[in-house]
């Protein structure tokens, strides 16, 4: 199948009755789990998951991606509603989010937002869509050396540019790749690391680590600190009338600043594709970007447009980037994408360049699902203002019981084991620990998904071209660039803890 | 204000260097125990895991002595006797609730899913949260059919009934 006709035939499946409720279901699950702060993408895709068993594949992908793609918009309306960014990503939605709220124009910040947010993920979806005809080409030239050293290539860049310390990121990757040898080898059918366990024979599943890692860790946390999600609901109350003015305005605001998202997207896109960056990367460097940009920078952070309009349309453009890079390479850039990657194994869909060549209607079923979830997440946000910031006024001790059940009949469903119920519950305590810590869940997922391909490959690699495989011109290209990266990180961070050593001098 | 607000980061930074070096004390018995497993493979089935150990094992060391340089300040022993106390808030709500989860997974084995969950979420809501008698009977009851409607009608997916009903339904294996 061609790529046009991939697009019209992903097109036409996005819209049927098969497929299209799942996405509206999961665009408003999405949108509920953005306004609840400390629930994240990821939690969303993970509560999701255990749903896909019984799915096409269509239907999975609109689900997932639907949930996933609204949620940012749902972190931008509590970000600006009650200064609390629902999600990491929307952080820099405060900076001028809060002061226009506070100035009384809440309103408008919204509509720009969910606008931008829109226009962002279109953006990142025509630039995807454009650049599929030269990935199918050059995923072409990665066999297994390539992709074995791509991996570590992968790894390299989550650690050292995802959040936190780059000792306990590095930690967190190997122990994911670790995590991914338990059970019976493929090649020797030996059994590792399994304490004699059966259960622990076809290795560690996916369903449970991930919602052990993303949500059962974040109940933790939720219980722990208790009381009400949300403050107070009657500081940022906006009666409906004014409300829809106030959005229409915020739109607007948004088409009239069409060069600024323009630029932000691109630059969303961009670093969508390099893993290990993420959306939340991208909307402070579109922050600042707008605000180095603009004649008036000192009017950021006390209420510029602009500075809601920058970062929500780089943190959905994003989205298209590292799809671009979990389609082709099968290598995902954030947790969230490691979590698409889990579910496309569950519904039996390879990466790779047979996703590019054989299922081009798949691809673009996600593609139109990023903008159309955005395009539901932004109509939804517009008018249910108001009802739906009721929803993250539920007290913790009512709504974590509740989120509890669900993720563990979820974790039960997946192999009708109660065991793996058990597995939920230590990597829920391992994630908690992990998050107070400051070590990266997302390279310990990212490192545990990847672990299988990094084996597959490498055996492969040794098969095929022997154990001088990384000689090979491009393994020893990539090879070069990830100790040249790791080395001119290690030397930064010592340069950086040796000037802090000095200032504290 | 600061004042006040002092003792309390003391604590909570006492608190996380003490956990810093128990969870990386963990992680380096447990990977250490790994490679001592891993010498004992095939050669093909240890590679990977090998040589994904040897360097976790480095960093494990060295996180180990800056976490130990972290939690200079820190009587560690002390702590852990006040953790065993009951004295920390924090640990004891984590640690209750990590029991909660615990009592769930004994409720599904036991009762079964739907029995199991119902009556956790009436425990947590009525006796824990202190919610109203209603509104926790309604909240664990609702979902708990939301539960039975979703996956057992539309998902055609069975949930596990619980070694009461097998006992009964005349099973040996549970």
């Amino acid at each position: 199948m061609g790529i046009v006709e991939g697009m019209i035939s992903g097109f036409f499946q996005a819209i049927s009755l098969s497929v299209l409720p799942y996405m509206v279901v999961g665009a408003a699950f999405g949108l509920i789990v953005g306004i609840i702060p400390g629930l994240s993408g990821h939690f969303a895709m993970a509560m999701l998951i255990p749903f896909l068993y019984t799915m096409e594949p269509a239907t999975g992908v609109a689900f997932l991606i639907g949930a996933h793609s609204t949620v940012t918009q749902g972190g931008g309306l509590t970000a600006i509603l009650f200064g609390i960014p629902g999600t990491g990503t929307n952080v820099p939605t405060l900076f001028d989010g809060t002061p226009m709220r506070e100035k009384g124009e809440g309103g408008v910040a919204v509509g720009a937002a969910m606008t931008a947010c829109f226009l962002g993920a279109f953006f990142g979806c025509i630039v995807i869509a454009l650049l599929l005809p030269a990935l199918t080409h050059i995923v072409l030239l990665f066999g297994p050396p390539e992709v074995f050293v791509l991996v570590i290539l992968a790894l390299t860049f989550v650690s050292v540019l995802g959040e936190g310390d780059l000792n306990k990121s590095i930690i967190s990757a190997l122990s994911g790749l670790l995590m991914a040898m338990v059970g019976l080898d493929n090649v020797t059918n030996q059994e590792r690391f399994t304490f004699g366990l059966l259960e622990l024979h076809d290795g560690l599943e996916l369903v449970p680590v991930i919602l052990g890692l993303f949500a059962v860790s974040e109940m933790f946390e939720l219980w722990a600190k208790g009381g009400s999600l949300v403050g107070d609901l009657k500081k940022s109350h906006l009666s409906a009338r004014e409300t829809q003015l106030q959005i229409f305005r915020g739109v607007l605001a948004s088409f009239r600043n069409w060069w600024l998202v323009m630029r932000c997207s691109s630059i969303g896109v961009v670093l969508g594709l390099i893993p290990g960056l993420g959306a939340a990367a991208a909307s402070f460097i579109g922050y600042a970007h707008a605000k180095q940009s603009s004649i008036n920078p000192a009017s950021f952070g006390k209420g510029n447009v602009k500075g809601v309009i920058a970062p929500e349309s780089c943190i959905n453009a994003t989205e298209g980037g590292a799809l671009g890079s979990t389609l082709a390479f099968g290598i995902p850039g954030s947790s969230s994408m490691a979590i698409l990657l889990a579910g496309f194994f569950i519904m039996g869909v390879e990466t790779g360049p047979q996703m590019l060549t054989e299922n081009v209607d798949l691809v673009f079923v996600m593609i139109h699902t990023i903008w159309m979830g955005g395009f539901l997440g932004m109509l939804a946000g517009m008018f249910l203002i108001n009802p739906l910031t009721r929803a993250s006024a539920i007290r913790a001790k009512i709504i974590v019981p509740v989120l509890i059940c669900t993720i563990f009949t979820g974790a039960y469903a997946v192999n009708f084991a109660w065991f793996d119920i058990g597995i939920a519950i230590l990597f829920g305590l391992v994630g908690y620990v992990m998050k107070e810590l400051k070590y990266s869940r997302a390279a310990l997922l990212i490192g545990f998904v990847l672990g299988f391909a990094l084996e597959k490959n490498l055996y492969l690699a040794v098969q095929l071209s022997g154990p001088y495989f990384i000689f090979d011109p491009v393994p020893l290209t990539l090879a070069v660039f990830t100790f040249a990266f790791l080395c001119y990180s290690i030397w930064k961070l010592i340069r950086e803890n040796k000037r802090e050593k000095n200032n504290a001098k | 204000m600061q004042n006040d607000d002092k003792p309390v980061n003391d604590e909570q930074s006492k608190h996380l260097a003490a956990l810093d070096l128990g969870f990386i004390v963990i992680i380096g018995l447990v990977m250490l125990a790994a490679f001592i497993s891993a010498l004992t493979y095939d050669f093909i089935s240890a590679r990977t895991p090998i040589v994904i150990l040897v360097p976790l094992l480095i960093l494990i060391g060295l996180q180990l002595k800056r976490s130990f340089k972290g939690a200079a300040g820190t009587d560690i022993p002390k702590y852990i006797a006040e953790l065993g106390k009951g004295k920390n808030s924090e640990f004891n709500g984590i640690a209750g609730f990590f029991g909660w989860m615990i009592l769930l997974l004994v409720l599904i084995f036991v009762a079964g899913h739907y029995a199991g969950i119902a009556a956790f979420m009436f425990m947590l809501l009525y006796l824990v949260a202190g919610e109203k008698l209603v509104l926790s009977l309604s909240v664990s009851g609702g979902v708990t059919l939301m539960v039975f409607a979703l996956f057992e009608h539309i998902f055609g997916i069975e949930l596990y009934r619980g070694m009461i009903y097998r006992i009964w339904a005349g099973y040996g294996i549970f």
